[in-house]
């Protein structure tokens, strides 16, 4: 295996991801730009949790800091889901390229991975900003935090492995239809919002929500990372989570190589990647 | 006579073309509907479960539902004039609009008219289906003034999309993006999951300038804590004059874009 050339293909993914996510403009610009989602999203989300402190004068700041870092961490995980997914839609309805791309990149599947990781890179950057902003907004004490960078490297590397996936498998269905390509993926980054440990954790949820949330490794990764991030937050058996991680992780895996080959397959057969509904 | 015909045949017939288009292409499919209620839904019940995480007080279910509820306004009224426009400049049908007889004003009255009717048949059902699931109580006695602080919204919000929209036509792509930066500051600034009075006296001065914040304050202090005119009129008066003043600036900047964009020849300019 050629590794410097498979990278060469990766990279020129990235960077047409770039290039079209920043419109062709000044890299500041777009840093400025992106800048503002961000640190307006965990205003939003922190809110509720100063609203609170307002009006009854609940002090939490354990639940102040769930709430930030899960907020703060989706972002990591959303951003790059959403981008992986909108990939096929915007090449094939919008751009019309999707065929054209099939035809020089060698794998879809990795096609797919590396245009994510533009995506997964931007949600990092987001989710540490927010982080910040939102732990000082809530009055959550930064000394307090004594993050693990290793342990957070190595559960950065797992995210991007498992939503990766994800978004591979939920792109891959989207490929069936252009009209509900856009609302799976919706559908996808609202679950995993609803039932990941994101606001509250899954012990919240109504007992029938509970089991979705043990289906994605959201809820494992969201634990762990909080740790990482602060060893004070306390998870019970940390060892075992992490087991349960890779183990959900390599599943995806597997499950996402198999079930995009037959994906493929069949939309060659079908005539599916020219097929648009010009929506 | 004359006059007032023409503004019928220029302004208010295309709305209706237009609305139709919007309203049966918006709904012709029932399985739409449903996932354009469910999805918003998933945003509402995770805040609503936020608050109960944090033991909040249970009208902040209200506020929440509310707040999801009336949040699809400003993304399908007032980004909808100027996001289907972009669309309609994409697949060509723009360049037949604005060699018709027919006002650009009134195509995007009806773009809007069909984004108000599409969102509120979405938003009744989150209404509902928040009473019904999470046992959200509104004040009905107050639902004459709600509604019309909720009408007045709409309007200024209709005016200050004029504006808006012509962003989309000249810079196409750029104006996608401003659009997308400007949501999620609004949806601090307008309150989405709490009340404004918790901001500090700056920031609500900031809001009020929005037409949505001040109308969901309202519509917000008359569903969930009953006030009446004698406290509200203040909101009324606020939107009123938004209304006036967002029509006529909105009016004044689609056509100085619109020129610009004739003078630079960027009305038929696509994937841009």
């Amino acid at each position: 295996m050629d590794v410097v050339r498979w990278l060469r293909r990766f990279w020129a993914a990235v960077w047409l991801t770039w290039k079209e996510q920043s419109n062709w403009t000044k890299p500041y610009i777009y840093i400025l730009y992106s800048m503002i989602t961000p640190f307006f999203s965990v205003l939003v989300y922190a809110y509720i949790y100063v609203a609170i402190a307002f009006f009854s004068g609940l002090v939490d700041l354990e639940r102040a800091y769930y709430l930030v870092t899960g907020v703060s961490l989706y972002n990591f995980i959303g951003s790059g889901l959403y981008g992986l997914i909108w990939t096929i839609h915007s090449e094939r309805e919008h751009f019309r390229t999707l065929k054209y791309t099939y035809l020089a990149f060698p794998s879809l599947h990795l096609y797919l991975m590396a245009r994510s990781f533009f995506h997964f890179i931007l949600g990092a950057i987001y989710a540490f900003i927010m982080f910040l902003a939102g732990i000082v907004l809530t009055g959550y004490p930064i000394d307090a935090l004594q993050p693990n960078i290793m342990e957070i490297a190595i559960l950065m590397i797992l995210g991007y492995i498992w939503s990766s996936q994800l978004g591979v498998m939920v792109a891959g269905t989207s490929i069936f239809s252009s009209e509900y390509g856009p609302l799976i993926s919706e559908a996808v980054g609202g679950i995993l919002f609803l039932a990941g440990a994101v606001l509250y954790p899954v012990s919240t949820l109504p007992p029938f929500i509970q089991p979705i949330s043990y289906i994605f490794p959201m809820v494992e990764w969201m634990e762990l990372m909080r740790h990482a991030l602060n060893p004070a937050y306390v998870v019970s058996e940390p060892n075992s989570l992490y087991l349960i991680l890779a183990l959900k992780t390599f599943l995806y895996l597997v499950i996402s190589i198999i079930y995009f080959s037959i994906i493929e397959r069949l939309t060659r057969r079908k005539g599916y990647l020219e097929a648009t509904l010009y929506h | 006579m004359r006059r007032r015909r023409s503004l019928w045949n220029k302004v208010f017939r295309p709305a209706l073309g237009r609305a139709y288009v919007r309203i049966k292409g918006g709904n012709r499919e029932p399985s739409w509907v449903l996932w354009e209620i469910i999805l918003p839904m998933i945003m509402i019940a995770s805040v609503i479960w936020a608050y109960e995480h944090l033991g909040a007080p249970p009208i902040f279910r209200g506020f929440v539902i509310l707040g999801g509820a009336m949040m699809s306004y400003w993304y399908n009224v007032l980004w909808g004039m100027g996001r289907t426009l972009y669309w309609e400049k994409e697949t060509g049908n723009l360049e037949l609009f604005l060699l018709s007889d027919s006002k650009l004003p009134g195509l995007l009255l009806g773009m809007a008219f069909g984004g108000m009717f599409n969102t509120s048949i979405r938003s009744i059902a989150v209404i509902i289906m928040g009473v019904y699931f999470f046992n959200a109580e509104f004040n009905i006695d107050s639902l004459p003034i709600a509604l019309a602080i909720f009408f007045l919204t709409l309007v200024a919000l209709y005016g200050l999309g004029l504006g808006l929209s012509g962003l989309h036509i000249v810079y196409g792509r750029m104006g996608v993006r401003i659009n997308e930066a400007l949501d999620e500051p609004i949806m601090f600034l307008s309150g989405q999951y709490y009340p404004i009075s918790t901001f500090p006296l700056l920031v609500q001065y900031i809001a009020g300038l929005i037409p949505l914040a001040v109308g969901l304050d309202g519509v917000r202090r008359a569903l969930l804590l009953g006030e009446g005119l004698d406290t509200l009129y203040i909101h009324v008066v606020a939107l009123a004059v938004m209304m006036v003043v967002f029509y006529f600036l909105g009016i004044r900047m689609l056509n100085r874009l619109v020129e610009k964009g004739k003078r630079d020849g960027r009305l038929i300019l696509r994937w841009m």
